[in-house]
């Protein structure tokens, strides 16, 4: 006789003459038959089979009851009821924008929704620690600029933006204690500095003030500010005779606003008593002028020189940044 | 020496005017008499005026010199009695 290889059934050999064919048929059969049976154990619908510690051996678990879970008990499978009162239930919430915390120690709980552009702050007083307050850094604010100061303890309030060049300032006696302020006087505070080098080379042969080609523009951020004006010339004045000169006067726009004119002879001037030429006469100078103006504007602002010559006869002249030498012009505003 | 201002004067000696980077299209007029010249003539005015210049040089060295001979000195000699 002989056994297969997986449940040991018992069949005849190869060699084995068979005597009692029926027989051998019959026990193999009811091998198979218990082995099936050990192998599927179920008896109703729904049932399953696990495996049992017994080799080619199965346990069956009949159907549990509805609702119920698959759990392991004792090391096997087993149905068990579910425990959803320990879950966080569908219902805790209400509506959109409901959140779950908790309350204690493995405790959910509802925590409504606040309203518009509130915010999130822990709050121990609170059933869940949390609660919702009005986001104040967002809605006190108006305008850019704008800035938070204090109101109170915990409270804060808008300070609208101020106007060009004020600096905070501490009152206590407005709402907030701080404000914005023009800077009080005192004088001597350089708000801005403007300079301009101009090579341009200008003859003028007038009598007539002219444009130099020398100007600036600043534009005042107050309009009380003092333009502090300094300007360096280069000149050269030219003449086929003696004397020679030039006058220069500054001017605001349109309006003289400083005049280094003499009337007629020339406020920078040379009389040699030896001509150092046969054919005329030269002189080089740097000149310059410091002057306070009140432009009393904040409004670009245009400074320049202009200037003449004492005579045009024998072809006297004078020209600035001759040869591209520069000449500068140079605006500070100034808060008084 | 500015030329195109002796230019200018040498064919309107009354005018008055100035000009940017001796560029004759920025000439503003302030006096003139008449209308104003024109870039050639203004050219052939520069051209003149350095002649005459060239001219008045050589002519004053020439009476330099005869003044020198004619007073029997040499021209050391004469910056030394300017001196």
């Amino acid at each position: 006789m002989a056994n297969t290889t997986n449940y040991n059934w018992e069949t005849p050999d190869d060699t084995d003459l068979v005597k009692d064919g029926a027989a051998a048929i019959r026990t193999l059969g009811s091998s198979i038959d218990t082995t099936t049976k050990a192998l599927n154990p179920s008896t109703t619908l729904g049932d399953i089979e696990y495996r049992s510690a017994t080799a080619n051996t199965n346990t069956r678990l009949a159907i549990g009851t509805t609702g119920q879970v698959l759990s392991v008990v004792g090391g096997v499978p087993a149905w068990a009821t579910s425990d959803d009162a320990n879950a966080i239930q569908n219902a805790i919430v209400d509506a959109k924008g409901d959140i779950v915390a908790a309350s204690a120690a493995d405790t959910p709980a509802r925590l409504a929704v606040g309203t518009d552009n509130q915010r999130l702050v822990a709050a121990s007083g609170e059933t869940t620690g949390l609660k919702y307050v009005s986001d104040t850094q967002n809605t006190v604010i108006d305008a850019e600029g704008d800035l938070l100061v204090g109101d109170a303890a915990d409270a804060l309030q808008r300070l609208a933006i101020g106007s060009n060049a004020q600096v905070l300032t501490v009152d206590t006696s407005v709402d907030g204690k701080i404000k914005w302020a023009t800077p009080a006087g005192g004088g001597g505070k350089l708000l801005q500095v403007v300079v301009a080098e101009v090579t341009t080379q200008t003859t003028i042969a007038s009598t007539s003030f002219t444009d130099t080609s020398l100007t600036a523009t600043i534009t005042p951020t107050l309009a009380t500010s003092k333009i502090l004006v300094m300007f360096n010339h280069s000149a050269t004045s030219d003449r086929a005779a003696s004397p020679m000169g030039f006058s220069l006067k500054l001017l605001r726009g349109a309006t003289t606003v400083y005049n280094q004119d003499d009337g007629g002879g020339g406020t920078f001037y040379a009389n040699p008593t030896t001509l150092g030429s046969p054919i005329g006469n030269t002189f080089n100078i740097y000149t310059n002028g410091i002057y306070l103006d009140t432009p009393n504007t904040t409004s670009a602002t245009t400074y320049k020189t202009q200037a003449r010559v004492t005579t045009t006869s024998n072809s006297g002249n004078v020209r600035f940044q001759n040869n591209s030498l520069p000449s500068t012009i140079t605006l500070m505003e100034i808060g008084v | 020496m500015n030329y195109l201002v002796k230019a200018i004067h040498k064919l309107k000696p009354t005018a008055q005017f100035s000009f940017i980077d001796d560029d004759y299209s920025t000439i503003k007029w302030d006096v003139l008499e008449g209308d104003a010249p024109t870039k050639k003539q203004i050219d052939d005015a520069i051209k003149a005026v350095k002649a005459d210049e060239a001219n008045q040089i050589e002519a004053n060295a020439t009476a330099k010199a005869a003044l020198l001979e004619r007073l029997g000195i040499t021209e050391d000699e004469a910056k030394l009695l300017l001196a």
